[in-house]
């Protein structure tokens, strides 16, 4: 049995190519492994929010599949302090093991309630549980959102809105979810300070495929126009009123969409074996992704 | 000091019932709470009242929650399933009336055959003005009693050039959305409906 950790792949400025992360451990999995799988993460130095996310679900599937842990081995050390602070490995504990603890003086300070950031919140899928989740997370939103330099009101509350949109979405996943938000400075001025905020929801359910198939309306199933691929899927799922019934539904992803390209944002949808990604009036799809359960939704809008 | 005919409420305040966040109106089942609470007040109301709720206070209104609530309800009116006296919304952020126009306006295409869903708000920038998707005579109705106040079928029709039959059910049509006030009202043995807006 082959132990020999496999080795992240990362960019050439170091981020974590998670997709060819997946379609490494996707191919290792029939070789079962009993004993935890090591991954050398010696090459990042970076991970992104969405980026932590996909390796938040790389493990639990990995976990899933074998019953065994990833062992994340050679951690940069800012990456390991950013990842701790994510509460990666507190959230992760069963699916995911790291070499070495942080010490209590490596670790990043923190706040109860972060001004920069919510860690990885856990987002039920029962629908009772999933309410207090997202009055939860919105706090955490407002607390970031209230201190940065700009103030308006309506912004807040469209970043808000669409936070608590795709946070309730992981209601019609059937698995448990998982969100983070994060602002980080970029270049402005002395007076104005620039800002992205990036929020990223994941989870391993049914994939937005699954969801249409189990919710959609008439409307979805007499289309005159054929779903044949997943990002066909996707897109119909941006659309207003196709996973309603009476009963109402599915307006998140078209209100989050709306505001994104009002706001000349990004958007990222990825779910099956495909990935949606609109930024501004241009949509890029990709149809031949190793196949992954569920959903991740990744917004980024910039504000002032 | 309100006027008679005009009940005034908090919306923060009906939140606080049902939501642990009172200024944070967002999600499903928080709708599904609070519509009851409101329909409890707007079946008391007479033909010839409001309801105004003040959002002045309301953070975050999520197009879940709008559309659990007033979606709900105008879907309900629309289809003539219920009748419960005018609403107005009064103060809400243009964001969060956005989140309330595209609930509104996305019943139009969940539902089949509904015309109209539209709640009337008031905001300082804009006054009064219909949030949703209507027909265009309703547009044109609203914003005709808007300007004049009040309205009878034979001021309708002689105003837009309708015989009176059409007039009377362009007026009741508003008057059954929740649009309208109105009042019965006899000269000897004719009795006519005075339709008002209320603010």
């Amino acid at each position: 049995m082959n132990n020999n950790p496999v080795l992240a792949p990362a960019t050439h400025d170091g981020h974590l190519q998670y997709e060819d992360l997946y379609t490494l451990i996707v191919s290792l999995r029939n070789g079962r492994r009993t004993q935890p799988l090591a991954v050398d993460m010696s090459r990042v130095f970076f991970v992104y929010v969405d980026e932590l996310l996909a390796l938040l679900c790389i493990a639990r599937l990995w976990h899933r599949w074998t019953g065994s842990p990833i062992r994340l081995q050679q951690l940069e050390p800012k990456v390991h302090r950013y990842l701790e602070r994510m509460d990666l490995f507190s959230h992760c504990s069963d699916w995911l093991e790291q070499d070495r603890l942080l010490l209590h003086d490596d670790r990043f300070s923190r706040k109860p309630y972060s001004e920069r950031l919510m860690e990885i919140t856990p987002i039920p899928s029962d629908e009772q549980l999933n309410e207090g989740a997202v009055q939860e997370a919105l706090q955490r939103m407002r607390t970031i959102l209230d201190n940065s330099t700009s103030r308006d009101p309506n912004s807040i509350i469209r970043l808000c809105t669409m936070l608590s949109e795709i946070t309730q979405n992981v209601v019609h996943s059937l698995d448990q979810g998982f969100a983070i938000v994060q602002r980080y400075r970029t270049n402005g001025s002395a007076l104005v300070q620039n800002y992205r905020v990036v929020i990223s929801v994941v989870d391993l359910g049914i994939g937005i495929e699954g969801s249409l198939r189990h919710s959609a309306t008439p409307l979805l199933l007499h289309s005159e126009t054929p779903l044949v691929s997943g990002s066909d899927y996707i897109l119909k799922a941006l659309e207003v009123g196709v996973t309603s019934r009476a009963s109402g539904g599915g307006l998140g992803l078209h209100y989050v969409r709306s505001l994104v390209q009002e706001w000349r944002g990004a958007l990222t949808i990825r779910s099956g074996r495909a990935r949606v990604q609109i930024r501004g009036d241009k949509i890029t799809r990709a149809d031949d992704l190793t196949q992954m359960p569920g959903t991740q939704v990744t917004i980024e809008v910039q504000g002032t | 000091m309100e006027a008679p005919n005009v009940k005034t409420v908090k919306m923060t305040k009906l939140a606080y019932e049902v939501s642990a966040t009172s200024d944070s109106l967002v999600t499903r089942p928080v709708g599904r709470r609070f519509l009851p609470v409101l329909e409890a007040i707007l079946r008391n109301l007479a033909d010839s009242q409001a309801c105004v709720l003040d959002c002045s206070d309301v953070r975050i209104l999520d197009a879940s929650f709008a559309d659990e609530v007033f979606g709900v309800l105008t879907v309900s009116r629309s289809r003539r399933q219920q009748r419960g006296g005018c609403v107005i919304l009064d103060r809400l952020e243009d964001a969060n009336l956005d989140n309330l126009d595209m609930a509104l306006a996305s019943r139009t295409v969940r539902e089949t055959g509904l015309r109209n869903c539209v709640m009337p708000v008031r905001t300082a920038r804009d006054g009064v003005r219909l949030v949703g998707k209507c027909e265009a005579h309703v547009q044109r109705t609203f914003k005709l009693l808007i300007e004049h106040r009040q309205l009878t079928a034979r001021e309708l029709a002689d105003a837009l050039t309708l015989d009176i039959a059409a007039a009377s059910t362009r007026l009741k049509v508003l008057f059954d959305l929740g649009l309208a006030t109105r009042i019965e009202e006899r000269d000897g043995q004719v009795k006519q409906f005075v339709y008002t807006w209320p603010l």
